[in-house]
């Protein structure tokens, strides 16, 4: 690199920002499933698969993510179950958010009065159309806050896959200031330019979508 | 010969005590640090002073929308390369994550405070207290009952986090179980230590963060049920 590469800095913070962007993503994709999935499960309290969702929670969410992350990219690969940076860091990323999801999610189921539930199944809803047209709805929009606090806490959480190699934002500018020292402001500013443009787009967007979500709860 | 690692663990153990102890220290320090300043802010923010409430709320959101994994590089290099000083890890940890722990609890506290109906604070001046007076006998209590819970997820939180102290170079529990790890590759290349290692130091994690969970959901049933 020489001396005008200020410049040179700005593609390569774009290209690991829109690493970033579509880890977090995909990553949020399937914790959402997860999520929607398990708290559905738990609802319903399925005997065997109840006790698997709790367990499932407690872990992930009382262990830290770095050292997950570092199970499954070193140490997996010992039992032969190896993956390559991106595929464990989305692994990593929707089993945590999976996590956090859940808990969000059926804090919203058990927020729907029981009234409504008895109702339904006195009207003879099956089960299946009572989860789609009565659990889903309102539980995703009581928790509507949580789910996208989580999707916020996750994308920050991509940072944190810099320590399996993900070519992500912070392992951009670890790399960089490991060759020139002389770099070291403008890299720290270009990485926390390219956080706060991806994060202040996205809760902007989350802002607003809580809003469309809840008037559509509640009517105008 | 394939290896399981756990004799290497074994033999290990006292370093890898030692930096379980360091990861305790920096979370406890940063925790007890966090609650005093915390409430201090979260006491500021209420002050229906302009610039004051919109310059914490930018620190606030700065440290909410920045991971501290940012602030520590930030913090780590940036300050030895303006200040030509030597930055110590462990020092620089403990400052991110207090910084990052008062935040939140100043959120938490003065999210509180503004939910707390009017005429406590009326009635109190109207009974001639003053504001020292008002806060440390009327308000104080509540906040430090109602906000209980969700300092005790903090503490969780913090403790899970300070993992990446790891990455400045601090000697905590994952940094140590990282060169036990080297070393015994260099002594035994087939050796599974890396699998048997994280999987420890998960568990770990869990049996320090796990009862903690348990105690803020316990405590929160409590607390709604006054």
């Amino acid at each position: 690199m020489d001396t005008d590469s200020v410049f040179d800095l700005i593609p390569i913070f774009a290209r690991a920002s829109a690493v970033t962007v579509w880890i977090a993503t995909t990553s949020i994709f399937f914790a959402f499933t997860i999520g929607l999935l398990f708290s559905i499960a738990l609802f319903f309290k399925t005997p065997v698969l109840k006790s698997i969702v709790h367990a499932y929670v407690a872990f992930f969410r009382n262990t830290p993510s770095l050292i997950q992350a570092y199970f499954v990219f070193y140490g997996l690969p010992k039992v032969s179950v190896q993956f390559n940076s991106y595929t464990c860091s989305i692994i990593v990323l929707s089993l945590i958010g999976g996590a956090y999801m859940s808990k969000a999610i059926y804090s919203g189921i058990k927020a729907i009065s029981t009234n409504q539930l008895e109702i339904a199944r006195a009207m003879g809803l099956s089960k299946f159309n009572m989860v789609v047209h009565l659990i889903v709805p309102q539980a995703l929009s009581i928790s509507i806050a949580a789910i996208t606090n989580n999707s916020i806490f996750l994308t920050k959480e991509v940072s944190a896959m810099k320590i399996i190699l993900l070519p992500e934002i912070v392992y951009q500018a670890f790399a960089i200031i490991g060759l020139r020292t002389d770099l070291t402001i403008p890299v720290a500013v270009l990485t926390v330019a390219s956080y706060l443009l991806i994060l202040l787009p996205m809760s902007y967007l989350f802002s607003r979508l809580e809003r469309k979500i809840r008037f559509a709860e509640f009517g105008g | 010969m394939q290896n399981s690692g756990v004799d290497a663990i074994i033999r290990a153990f006292p370093r890898l005590l030692n930096g379980l102890e360091m990861t305790v220290q920096i979370a406890a320090i940063s925790f007890i640090l966090s609650v005093l300043f915390g409430f201090l802010l979260g006491v500021l923010m209420n002050l229906r002073y302009k610039p004051l409430t919109i310059v914490l709320r930018l620190l606030l959101d700065a440290f909410r929308l920045i991971h501290p994994i940012i602030w520590l590089f930030v913090l780590f290099y940036g300050l030895s390369y303006v200040f030509h000083l030597s930055t110590d890890g462990y020092v620089i940890s403990i400052i991110v994550f207090t910084l990052w722990g008062s935040f939140e609890i100043g959120d938490l506290v003065r999210g509180y405070i503004s939910s707390l109906p009017r005429h406590q604070f009326e009635s109190s001046l109207a009974l001639g207290l003053n504001r020292r007076q008002m806060y440390a006998y009327i308000l104080l209590p509540q906040i430090v009952i109602r906000t209980t819970p969700s300092i005790v997820n903090l503490a969780t939180r913090l403790i899970k986090t300070t993992s990446l102290v790891s990455l400045i170079g601090v000697q905590d529990m994952l940094k140590i179980s990282q060169s036990i790890i080297q070393v015994t590759y260099y002594n035994n290349p087939t050796s599974m230590i890396s699998f048997t290692m994280y999987l420890l130091l998960l568990l770990l994690y869990f049996m320090i963060c796990f009862p903690l969970s348990l105690l803020s959901t316990f405590i929160e049933k409590k607390v709604s049920s006054l």
